[in-house]
């Protein structure tokens, strides 16, 4: 191709494309007129927009919206699974929180020696209410690292599904702690993350203090009740008529949360 | 039929609604898919990595600044987890002892060319088409490829297109024409032009 046709290029794409001006395309007639070269270049560009045009679209998989709601649902496990040492609980950065959480930082600590304890004595986890006692501290520490979370994004708890994904970045790098003792006694598939369901709404720090946030899933313990962690970080044993009674009171979701 | 926005239904998404993440999902699953299908040719990895987007869509959804359009965002998230897809390919095959490249790697447009027999036929036929196209689109870099999917297979303007992938309207078109070249000339050269 000429440096003279070379001034022409765009002007052929645009002309097939059926973009150009009226005054362009003109332009080109007249050159058009006197080369071959480049009427062979309008003829192949031509034919190569005809093939691209009379490709299909391709059709999504069936149930490709579904899986992959299933898989953002699950997503957090990778990133459990990789999880940073014991030491590293919490990640402080420089903010006006940094006081606050440095306080927080260190009743997190109390409570993974008081785990660690718990862990090394098999015999303290042997009872029912002693796993039931393991299984509030777990609670807690996730409780201390979702407020945290929380005055960090405004108030606003990490949102549901995924919610330890959100802690597992910066909050809670740390492993074991989302398993419920009491189902670690009795068993569970391998690739579970967590065993504690979290409240399906968008919660904030400004619900009541009696407002549930995380609790055990059904039987994790025994039948008659489970461990709730509210949001103002408390955790109770709540038998199972109060705690549908708390989930009508506050409408939440009861499928979601009597999985 | 729903009438909410994508930044509506992704709101809701944050505040706990599943059935918004679920409706934003179908909403883009059939573009979304087409998109990443013609850019890394191949249907499996096309699922993985629309799933892969969404993942992103919503563990970095606290990221996405209120006022921002969803559109541009998914698909910039899209077209950078294509282009990683296909750096993945190329390090894998120079790394090929036996230099195969499996269906769906990219090949030189030479290679494509030399691979052919010229065809005499003026009109080929439907699936030759479909072969001649995805051929021709494996040869591109990955940069001129996405242009090409999203402006003849996702139907996009130029200003969307740019909006999608972040690029200056010139830079779309300077790159769908290059695009458009590079293919016309391995067409020439296939029909022994």
């Amino acid at each position: 191709m000429s440096a003279q046709c070379e001034l022409y290029e765009d002007l052929l794409v645009e002309e097939a494309l059926g973009e150009i001006g009226e005054k362009e395309r003109m332009f080109l007639r007249r050159h058009l007129d006197s080369c071959g070269q480049c009427r062979a270049q309008l003829a192949a560009i031509s034919d190569t927009i005809n093939v691209m045009k009379r490709e299909r679209v391709a059709e999504a998989p069936a149930g490709l919206a579904e899986r992959t709601l299933h898989r953002v649902e699950r997503a957090g496990e990778r990133f459990i699974a990789a999880a940073s040492p014991y030491h590293e609980t919490m990640l402080l950065r420089p903010s006006t929180w940094r006081v606050r959480r440095a306080l927080v930082g260190w009743m997190v600590a109390a409570s993974v020696l008081v785990m660690m304890g718990a862990a090394l004595l098999p015999g303290m986890l042997g009872s029912g209410d002693q796993r039931i006692h393991a299984c509030q501290e777990h609670l807690k520490i996730i409780g201390m690292a979702l407020r945290q979370h929380a005055w960090d994004h405004n108030g606003m708890f990490p949102m549901w599904p995924g919610w330890y994904m959100a802690l597992d970045y910066e909050y809670l790098r740390r492993d074991g702690v989302l398993l419920c003792p009491g189902r670690v006694a009795v068993g569970r598939q391998s690739d579970v993350v967590t065993d504690y369901i979290y409240n399906p709404s968008r919660v904030t720090t400004n619900e009541p203090v009696d407002y549930p946030l995380l609790w055990d899933r059904r039987a994790a313990h025994d039948e008659a009740g489970r461990n709730v962690l509210y949001v103002d970080g408390r955790v109770n044993w709540v038998n199972e008529e109060a705690f549908e009674r708390l989930l009508a009171k506050y409408k939440i979701d009861e499928v979601a949360a009597l999985r | 039929m729903e009438q909410r926005s994508d930044e509506e239904l992704l709101a809701g998404s944050t505040k706990g609604h599943k059935g918004d993440f679920k409706l934003l999902l179908e909403r883009y699953e059939g573009e979304l898919f087409n998109f990443l299908y013609h850019t890394t040719g191949d249907r499996q990895t096309a699922e993985d990595l629309f799933q892969d987007t969404f993942l992103q869509v919503f563990s970095n959804v606290e990221r996405f600044r209120e006022g921002a359009k969803f559109r541009p965002w998914v698909y910039t998230i899209a077209a950078n987890l294509a282009r990683d897809e296909m750096r993945r390919r190329r390090r894998r095959r120079s790394m090929s002892l036996d230099g195969e490249v499996r269906p769906g790697e990219e090949t030189r447009l030479g290679e494509l060319v030399d691979s052919h027999s010229a065809d005499p036929a003026r009109e080929v036929a439907s699936q030759e088409t479909t072969a001649l196209a995805n051929e021709m689109m494996n040869a591109l870099p990955a940069n001129l490829r996405e242009v090409v999917v999203l402006y003849f297979y996702n139907y996009m303007k130029y200003q969307e297109i740019s909006e999608a992938l972040g690029l200056p309207m010139g830079t779309v078109k300077s790159r769908l024409y290059r695009a458009i070249r590079e293919m016309a000339d391995a067409m020439k050269r296939k029909r022994g032009f």
